[in-house]
């Protein structure tokens, strides 16, 4: 084994490790597994590009929000989170921190239905039934566990390279 | 006899086990941002931890004695959970939040600068949201006005529908800036929205002879609404002669489009500017 690959071996198991850590074996719901209705959207049509963005940042906004839950660290909400959305994911952290409560969500699948689509393409209003496993851990002891099917509204907004969750709202029925 | 003390013993040692067993009574709804109560029952003590779409918190309470949830804390929209802890086990129950009225309205008008007399051609989209910030998603009226300066204002009325209001107006025949808003009960936002004048409708144009050649320019250039095309608005000028054909592009200036053309002989000259075509001009030029 060579200098280098001795330094690499431990590098790369740690970063395993820790990668584990964050995103435990039970990952979230794949983009490719996410399904996306656009019928019915309009004024707009839903351009097959967006189809596609949108899926793939909203798998990608659930990783980021279950991953920054668990650690603690909202950092990483930046990527794909913004506005009102970002604020309260950001608070609901802040309070795991001073509670010593963890929320553990493991998102297991969506329906997404776009509603509106505005001329201007500025905004996607989307319905979301997705289910959705709770863990509530009180100072690292599980206390509570439900598998909840939910109805999210989701309004997504386009940034430079990909589409951010504004509002990410659960509410009894569409 | 003896069987049945024992029954009427267990019977009670059960009913009294029911009445005080730990457990909290939640609402099926409430609004965002109001203080709430959650009545509990039982005896002891016991911990409450509360998850909500923006808050986690942690109350110790006296079972009997109710938990008292401040308006932070019941801020968010969405499913609360509610697991009161406590030695006789866990329970666990969950209620939603819905977003109270309206407090201010996420107005989005597009576009910022419209063609005179286009149909649909100025749209609006509001986004309704509550003082904690969550989007109503409950129909609420809504009533878009534009209006131009000097002028009634047209108005029309929605109700918004899965969160979103939204309209689609025709644009105003003059030019100028106009006041598009929004309004729900007691909120409202206003956007400015430019009208343009649209494409020329028609040119006319007119020439002269000058020592360099042939001065061509056209008559104000207006939109179908007459409303002055826009300064930039190119006009192309086509001379046809002896030596050939030649074509110039000139910007419109305060409404008008110059260009001087080099000419030998019998000229012919002519104008279009997008779908308009102008008058031909036919002049002899010096030799």
């Amino acid at each position: 084994m060579s200098g280098r690959m001795k330094f690499c071996f431990p590098a790369m198991l740690a970063a395993t490790f820790c990668f584990a850590l964050v995103f435990p074996a039970s990952a979230s719901v794949p983009a490719s597994d996410i399904q996306l209705n656009v019928s019915g959207a309009g004024p707009r049509e839903v351009e097959d590009t967006v189809q596609q963005s949108v899926q793939r940042d909203y798998a990608q906004a659930w990783q980021t929000m279950e991953a920054a839950l668990e650690s603690g660290d909202a950092s990483g909400l930046n990527q794909y989170w913004v506005g009102v959305a970002h604020d309260k994911l950001t608070q609901k952290i802040q309070d795991e921190r001073r509670t010593n409560v963890r929320v553990r969500y493991q998102d297991k699948s969506h329906h997404l239905q776009a509603v509106y689509y505005p001329t201007d393409g500025a905004a996607l209003l989307l319905h979301d039934n997705a289910e959705v496993e709770l863990q509530v851990l009180d100072s690292g002891k599980l206390i509570h566990s439900q598998t909840i099917h939910e109805k999210y509204v989701v309004l997504m907004t386009p940034g430079q390279d990909r589409w951010f969750v504004r509002v990410l709202q659960s509410v009894p029925n569409f | 006899m003896r069987s049945s003390f024992v029954s009427l013993a267990c019977c009670v040692v059960m009913a009294a086990g029911t009445a005080f067993a730990a457990d909290v009574t939640v609402p099926e709804q409430a609004k965002a941002g109001s203080k709430l109560s959650l009545a509990t029952s039982g005896s002891g003590e016991a911990t409450a931890v509360i998850v909500g779409p923006s808050a986690v918190v942690k109350h110790k309470v006296q079972l009997g004695q109710p938990i008292t949830l401040d308006e932070d804390d019941v801020a968010g929209a969405g499913r609360y959970e509610v697991i009161l802890e406590s030695g006789e086990g866990n329970v666990a129950k969950s209620f939603f939040v819905v977003a109270a009225k309206p407090a201010h309205l996420s107005f989005v008008a597009h576009p910022s600068r419209a063609p005179v007399s286009q149909r649909n051609g100025i749209r609006g989209s509001v986004y309704a949201f509550d003082p904690d910030n969550n989007l109503v998603t409950d129909p609420i009226p809504v009533i878009f006005k534009l209006t131009e300066k000097e002028k009634a204002s047209i108005q029309k009325q929605t109700v918004s529908k899965n969160g979103v209001a939204s309209i689609a107006l025709d644009s105003p025949q003059r030019e100028g800036a106009v006041q598009f808003q929004a309004s729900s009960e007691d909120v409202n936002a206003t956007r400015v929205v430019r009208v343009v004048a649209d494409e020329p409708c028609a040119l006319r144009i007119h020439a002269q002879m000058q020592p360099k050649g042939v001065q061509v320019e056209t008559d104000p250039v207006k939109d179908c609404s007459g409303n002055l095309v826009p300064d930039g608005t190119v006009v192309t000028f086509t001379e046809n002669d002896a030596q050939g054909r030649s074509t110039v592009d000139a910007n419109v200036k305060k409404g008008i489009a110059r260009a001087t053309l080099p000419a030998q002989g019998e000229v012919t000259i002519s104008a279009a500017s997008g779908v308009a075509l102008g008058n031909e001009v036919r002049l002899k030029a010096n030799q």
